[in-house]
């Protein structure tokens, strides 16, 4: 059996804050059948936080830009060589999230990436970047991927 | 996947090449099961950060958590249509110039995917044809 099905999960106080070493499951739902969980933060049991993506992007800038898959993101501008846009489904909280990101050339004759260095803070619906080859110039590479977290 | 892209001239930068925006499918599919807020609440938070930056203050800015969580809280608009959600989606992620004010052209255009070029050599002197 491994899906588990509970509105409220408490220890025998009463409390609802439960620690436990080994959780094992497929599937955990809601009573209703839903599979989204709602936390404000997630903790190991020394209480160590986890800090997972708030949005993600893997998409192909040569061609006709597509993007390959994402996480929380309603689309991506494809503004000149080498410079996008990834717009946010739903917008960070603040200002200083943290992207990171690579590409690659799939040849690797040329791969690096930088994010676009504007000297602003970025806005908290959208990020602009840009890829670029080894001396800098912007290019056009065919796996770009990008990670924001707050 | 979507068969739609938005072309568009930001009309703040109109000396850069015209760019193209890219339908996230998984965010349509959303859309299209009904689970977007009313576009206000966007607009709500992009008014706020606009000011944010007009004073001076956004390398520290934070939104108004009430404000914020209205993305999840407020009441979804339902299912939309590929065409509406398109249409919505322009509203969100489009500069708001380019579609709330009047301008000599159109500065925005839903196009089909294969109505944009495929060949990126002449990409940064991409412009929208009248």
């Amino acid at each position: 059996m491994s899906t588990i099905k509970v509105d409220t999960i408490k220890n025998s106080s009463g409390q609802s804050e439960i620690s436990v070493t080994t959780l094992k499951a497929d599937t955990i739902q809601n009573t209703s059948g839903a599979s989204v969980i709602k936390v404000d933060t997630i903790q190991d049991t020394s209480g160590k936080g986890f800090y997972p993506a708030r949005a993600w992007v893997s998409f192909d800038g040569e061609g006709t830009v597509s993007i390959f898959d994402d996480g929380n993101v309603s689309s991506i501008t494809d503004n000149a060589i080498g410079n996008y846009t990834t717009n946010f489904g739903s917008s960070f909280a603040s200002s200083n999230y943290t992207t990171v990101g690579t590409a690659s050339s799939g040849s690797g004759a040329y791969i690096a990436t930088r994010i676009f260095t504007a000297s602003d803070s970025p806005a908290t619906g959208s990020r602009r970047f840009e890829t670029s080859n080894h001396n800098d110039a912007a290019r056009d590479v065919p796996y770009v991927y990008a990670v924001f977290t707050l | 996947m979507t068969k739609y892209r938005v072309i568009f001239d930001d009309p703040d930068a109109l000396d850069e090449p015209t760019k193209v925006l890219v339908p996230s499918q998984n965010w349509l599919d959303e859309a299209m099961a009904g689970n977007l807020p009313p576009i206000w609440v966007y607009w709500q938070l992009q008014d706020d950060e606009q000011q944010a930056i007009k004073e001076g203050r956004h390398s520290t800015f934070k939104h108004d958590p009430e404000k914020h969580a209205l993305q999840w809280t407020a009441p979804r608009i339902g299912p939309l249509t590929e065409e509406e959600a398109m249409e919505y989606l322009c509203m969100k992620d489009l500069p708001r110039k380019c579609w709330a004010e009047e301008h000599n052209r159109p500065m925005f255009k839903i196009v089909r995917t294969e109505e944009v070029p495929s060949d990126r050599q002449f990409r940064n002197a991409w412009e929208m044809a009248a």
